[in-house]
């Protein structure tokens, strides 16, 4: 792998048997996390950005198959690795992470200093003083006082149980840190405010991100890089700034319209795509996005395009995308 | 017209009293589109459900056409019900899975006591109307056969056929993914333009810029400020609307947001003003007194100390 | 409702709890069919059917109860003559005829495999015509013989030292020989027995007499008079009542425990469906009325609710039942309703609890609140809302409270406290526990059927139950 990625993820096909058969929840999805970046990784509830976070974490349910790929972290395929060596070894320490609705993972009958001394244990063997050390340094880092530490989960307010989650995230200097959603069950000040905390944290200490969201809006002022998944497909990849200014595929422009923008109230024209989200089980020939996509032409719905490269850094996945090549 | 005088909500927890709204008026106009913004927990669905005699205020009233709407009784009750609607904030807990998608949208015609016939062709024309077609197809399903957008589409249907005047519309496309929010939101300018008022609550003042004519902000149960949208978006008083509005993300690369409010654990004045501890404008009268509505331009109201 | 079906026939627990509770259903419905019997306890036909403590017939499959006798009934057929005199046999009657002091000996082999029966009988008729006969009856096993009776006209009865009984010539004398009745003053036998062993005579000669082998049974007739003499013997028969019976054997009075089992199912079935239907009416109306209604309604409820719960049951049932024996009203109304009410009347409020509390949370519920907004009333609310989504713990609790009252009634019953006069379970389990001892092999037999069926019936509703408000559940339902 480049030395220049901190993550490579190549054709990730993960899948989740149901009674109806197989539901492609990430079907072919290949990206690279550049080392000291964050990578927006966005999509619609159901687009498979919590199946790809916990593929990474190997934290899927029974029914999760992983149909192929790779994970490839410092050279070694995370998917490959004996199981308890990634735990002891990567997760947290190395790869850590802030679960989708990770507020309520906090234990509500330990203390949070408790909780996050047993996370310290699990990896590291050194003494309660050092450990506290730590503990004392992460919560400085995310603006909390000492004394949240003998209190209850339900205590605290939701930015505060927030914050302690991603203070245990950091906990053992990671290299890489996923979050998924850190601010989807909070308000809009409190979001505010948590944004401007991960971005603070991740330029100080320089680790790696992977920032999953269904709000693109937030990913704008956050992260370097965008993905966007639509059905389990990664349908466009590339600089945040290519993607808001120059967004290729159609979904990603009408997702982009779609975003409401305060700034254009007045305008009060509300666009959006028409149709619904796509079955993943059986999910439409060809194109993923066909059925709700206004230039589908006959190949659309023959064959599913694959990711091209059509400007530097700048790849999507449509055969009608401007430069892209066409197969017809 | 719903209008709203010094409505105040207290909810019992236990032995902890929780006081959810606090001497809130409010005003809803014949035709009028109003916005209900603020943080969460702030009493906005306390509020909107008050309105429609749902929730028992400790103190105020509620008036509608003249009638206080918490001592209406009978016939008039009917009216009220049949004129007045609510849609709620999450599709799946306030419609009855048991039944079908049929019976969810006929209840309120069959407790209103229209005929088996009229009300086939006004539910499928409902059903038409929020964009579920063909609504052969959807009449017949069962809830848990529908997405969450097909549902809250159910749940609007189900309020519409009764042909309301005034619709409260709690969150109505927070479950909502975003490529269909507007889908939903353009169902409720059409109401509008056929003079239907409404109240929509959202935390998400974006989204409510796009459709209402006047914007009310709560916070922590009280509201603090409102106004027309344009008055609220680009000219907001308070120090907490104006934070709300700074902390909006901006769907804009490199784009900074600015938070306004002081982060702190200090409690909330007893007398003073709700905001006192995360104001960064705070004077010594702030904690003592409690700010009262003031009309700062016309038309614009604002309860804060620094007007 | 095809979906409901189909998600039930899936589940094994629930398809073997079906069948198990099916079958006590069967058990109790077809009772009449099963059982000839109606009420072994004061019925005394029905009691004696075999030896107390009887083995069910297949428990002989068990190597220590492989010789028990079940009942036996035969015809003596093809005797062994011997004697001086002459004999002939029609079919139907044997004659025999004999001149002065000829004898005639009708030896009736007799094959035994098992051990010795409770008691036995010899019995045939004898019709002497002459001037005098004496007729021995004796059994004989290889080289012992016991001589059981003898009779002889009365007025020759005072030449014999032995004891014997009166033959009435020229009449139809009706003999029956039954070891339940020999005694030193009626039989030879007993007469030559040592003291202790001639009081109880009648409990042990089976066990003196019989062992695996053969037998004969000898009608032996003897012209003691001057005269030639004529005798008729119809039907000789053996029978004897054997140590095991029937599918369940029987208990201390010797009645059948099947038929007690089938007909304490019918009536245990009977009560707790009358009882639940109470309970759970009580229960529903308490509980959805608190739960809907809230408030002080919901207060006052729940206060009687609790009032209910601190009286300590059992005390409370004993004082009840005792008031209503003291003061008569027992006779008046009889025991079987009254333990319905009493049992009903104290069970419900575990059901209105749970009502109350799910009912609570589909009041809050918004879908409820959507209804009222919609200008519904309270009374379709309730019809339209809350009870389809509460429907599979009303049913949960059906199944819950059966094996209640099953339990309870059966525990009054094993007390003595409630029905004593007729089979229940309750009532088979305290009897026998009653009479349990290492003699009888602890009346296992006895025992363990109502233990089993009590349990098995209530595990087996349980699983209904459970099962019942699982699949009935909303969130099922929904597919969650
Ligand atoms: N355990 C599971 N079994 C079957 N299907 C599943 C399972 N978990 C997720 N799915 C399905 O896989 C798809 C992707 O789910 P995933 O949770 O990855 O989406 P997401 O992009 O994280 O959505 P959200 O924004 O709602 O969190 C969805 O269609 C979902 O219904
Ligand atoms: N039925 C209730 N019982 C007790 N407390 C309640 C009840 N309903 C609401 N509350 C409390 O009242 C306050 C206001 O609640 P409300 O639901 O009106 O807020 P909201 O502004 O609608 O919040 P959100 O944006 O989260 O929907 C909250 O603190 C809430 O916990
Ligand atoms: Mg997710
Ligand atoms: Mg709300």
């Amino acid at each position: 792998m480049s030395s220049l990625n901190s993550l490579e993820i190549s054709s990730l096909s993960t899948y989740y048997t149901t009674k109806r058969g197989y539901l492609k929840a990430v079907d072919k999805v290949s990206f690279n996390l550049p080392k000291g970046s964050v990578l927006g990784l966005a999509g619609e509830s159901g687009s498979g950005k919590s199946t790809i976070v916990n593929t990474i974490f190997r934290v899927l349910p029974k029914n999760a198959i992983v149909k192929e790929g790779s994970i490839m972290f410092n050279n070694e395929d995370l998917l490959k690795m004996n199981l308890n060596f990634f735990r002891k070894e990567i997760s947290w320490k190395k790869i850590s992470w802030i679960p989708q609705g990770s507020m309520s993972i906090l234990d509500p009958v330990y203390t949070v200093k408790s909780q996050m001394i047993e996370t310290i244990n699990a990896h590291e063997d050194i003494s309660r003083a050092e450990a506290m050390e730590i503990i004392y340094k992460s919560l400085k880092a995310v603006n909390l006082p000492d004394d949240v530490l003998n209190k209850y989960p339900h205590q605290l307010s939701g930015g505060q149980k927030q914050r302690i989650v991603i203070a245990s995230a950091l906990l053992l200097d990671p290299e890489i840190v996923v979050a998924d959603e850190p601010t989807t069950a909070l308000d809009v000040v409190v979001q505010a405010e948590i944004v401007k905390l991960i971005k603070e944290l991740q330029k100080q200490r320089g680790f790696s991100m992977i920032f999953v969201t269904h709000d693109l809006s937030l990913l704008a002022g956050v992260s370097n890089y965008l993905a966007i998944l639509y059905g389990g497909k990664l349908v466009e990849l590339g600089t945040t700034e290519d993607i808001f200014k120059d967004p290729l595929h159609p979904y990603t422009q009408m997702f982009l319209k779609a975003i409401p923008d305060i700034r254009k109230w007045k305008e009060r024209k509300l666009y959006y795509i028409p149709g619904e989200l796509p079955d993943l089980i059986s999910p439409p020939k060809g194109c993923i996005f066909n059925p709700r996509c206004p230039l589908a032409g006959g190949i659309c719905k023959e064959s599913s395009p694959g990711l091209e490269e059509v400007s530097k850094g700048h790849l999507v996945a449509c055969y009608f995308a401007r430069g892209g090549k066409r197969n017809d | 017209m719903i209008e709203a005088e010094k409505i105040s909500v207290e909810f019992k927890s236990g032995d902890r009293k929780i006081n959810a709204v606090k001497e809130a008026n409010i005003t809803i106009g014949d035709g009028e589109s109003i916005g209900l913004a603020g943080e969460s927990g702030s009493g906005k669905t306390t509020l909107g459900k008050s309105l429609l005699a749902l929730v028992k205020p400790k103190e105020g009233k509620v008036l509608w056409n003249g009638k206080n709407v918490f001592k209406i009784k009978g016939k008039d009750l009917k009216n009220f019900r049949r004129e007045n609607q609510i849609i709620y904030q999450d599709p799946f807990d306030s419609i009855d899975i048991r039944m079908r998608i049929y019976d969810v949208i006929s209840e309120g015609l069959t407790v209103q006591g229209f005929s088996k016939q009229e009300q086939r062709e006004i539910i499928y024309s409902a059903l038409k109307s929020v964009g579920l077609n063909p609504p052969e197809a959807y009449s017949n399903a069962f809830p848990t056969q529908l997405s969450g957008g097909q549902l809250q589409r159910v749940a609007i249907a189900r309020s519409i056929v009764l042909n309301p005047k005034f619709i409260v519309a709690d969150e109505p496309v927070s479950m909502l993914d975003v490529s269909i929010r507007s889908g939903i939101l353009q169902i409720f300018q059409d109401m509008k333009e056929k003079g239907t008022s409404s109240l929509i609550i959202s935390h998400d003042i974006s989204t409510l810029a796009y459709v209402v004519d006047k914007i009310y902000i709560m916070y922590l149960g009280h509201v603090v400020e409102y106004g027309t949208t344009q008055q609220i978006i680009e000219k907001p008083l308070h120090p907490y609307t104006q934070a709300l509005i700074s902390a909006i993300p901006i769907p804009e690369p490199n784009h900074e947001t600015e938070i306004k409010l002081v982060e702190t654990n200090e409690p909330v004045p007893p007398k003073g003003c709700p905001l006192y501890p995360r104001c960064p404008f705070r004077k010594n009268v702030c904690l003592d007194n409690e700010p009262k509505m003031t009309e700062v331009e016309p038309g614009h109201y604002v309860s804060c100390h620094l007007y | 409702m095809n979906r409901l079906v189909n998600q039930l026939l899936h589940r094994k627990a629930f398809l073997i709890s079906l069948v198990i509770l099916l079958f006590f259903i069967f058990i109790a419905s077809a009772a009449n069919y099963l059982t000839p019997y109606k009420d072994p306890y004061t019925i005394t036909s029905e009691q004696h059917l075999a030896a107390p403590y009887s083995i069910p017939i297949w428990a002989r499959i068990f190597p220590q109860y492989s010789k028990y006798p079940p009942n036996t009934n035969m015809d003596l057929k093809s005797p062994l003559i011997l004697g001086n005199g002459s004999e002939s046999f029609n079919g139907t009657a044997y004659t025999v005829e004999l001149k002065p002091s000829e004898y005639e000996n009708l030896s009736f082999p007799l094959s035994w495999n098992y051990q010795y029966p409770y008691s036995f009988s010899i019995s045939f008729i004898a019709i002497p015509h002459g001037q005098a006969a004496q007729i021995n009856v004796l059994l004989k096993q290889q080289n012992k013989t016991y001589f059981l009776e003898s009779f002889v006209p009365s007025a020759d009865q005072i030449l014999y030292t032995y004891p014997t009984c009166p033959l009435s010539m020229g009449k139809t004398n009706s003999i029956t020989i039954s070891s339940e009745s020999l005694s030193s003053s009626n039989s030879p036998y007993v007469s030559t027995l040592p003291g202790n062993e001639r009081y109880i005579a009648s409990a042990i000669l089976p066990q003196l007499i019989f062992k695996p082998g053969k037998y004969s049974v000898i009608i032996s007739i003897e012209n003691i008079g001057t005269s030639p003499l004529k005798v008729y013997i119809y039907q000789p028969k053996f029978s004897a009542v054997g140590r095991a019976y029937g599918i369940l054997g029987t208990d201390n009075n010797g009645a059948s425990v099947f038929a007690e089992f089938v007909l304490g199912a019918r009536f245990d079935l009977e009560i707790a469906a009358i009882a639940t239907l109470i309970i759970v009416g009580i229960g529903l109306i308490f509980g959805l009325v608190a739960g809907y209604v809230g408030g002080k309604v919901d207060l006052f409820l729940n206060a009687l609710t609790d009032f209910f719960l601190t009286i300590p049951g059992l005390p409370l049932l004993i004082t009840l039942e005792t008031i209503f024996v003291v003061s008569g009203l027992i006779l008046k109304i009889g025991i079987v309703p009254l333990l319905i009410a009493i049992i009903g009347g104290l069970s419900w409020m575990g059901t209105m609890k749970i009502i109350r509390s799910v009912t609570l949370s589909v009041r809050s519920r918004t879908f409820v609140e959507a209804s009222k907004a919609l200008g519904s009333g309270p009374f379709r609310i309730i019809r339209k809302h809350v009870l389809p989504n509460i429907l599979g713990v009303v049913f949960a609790q059906i199944a819950y409270d059966v094996p209640v009252v099953i339990l309870t009634e059966s525990g009054l019953d094993f007390l003595g406290l409630g029905i004593t006069k007729f089979p229940t379970w309750g009532n088979m389990l305290g009897y026998a526990s009653a009479y349990t001892s290492p003699a009888n092999g602890f009346v296992w037999w006895w025992v363990l059927p109502p233990g089993f069926a009590i349990i098995f019936l209530s595990v087996a509703l349980y699983f209904i139950g459970s099962t019942l408000q699982d699949v009935l559940s909303p969130y099922k339902v929904r597919g969650e």
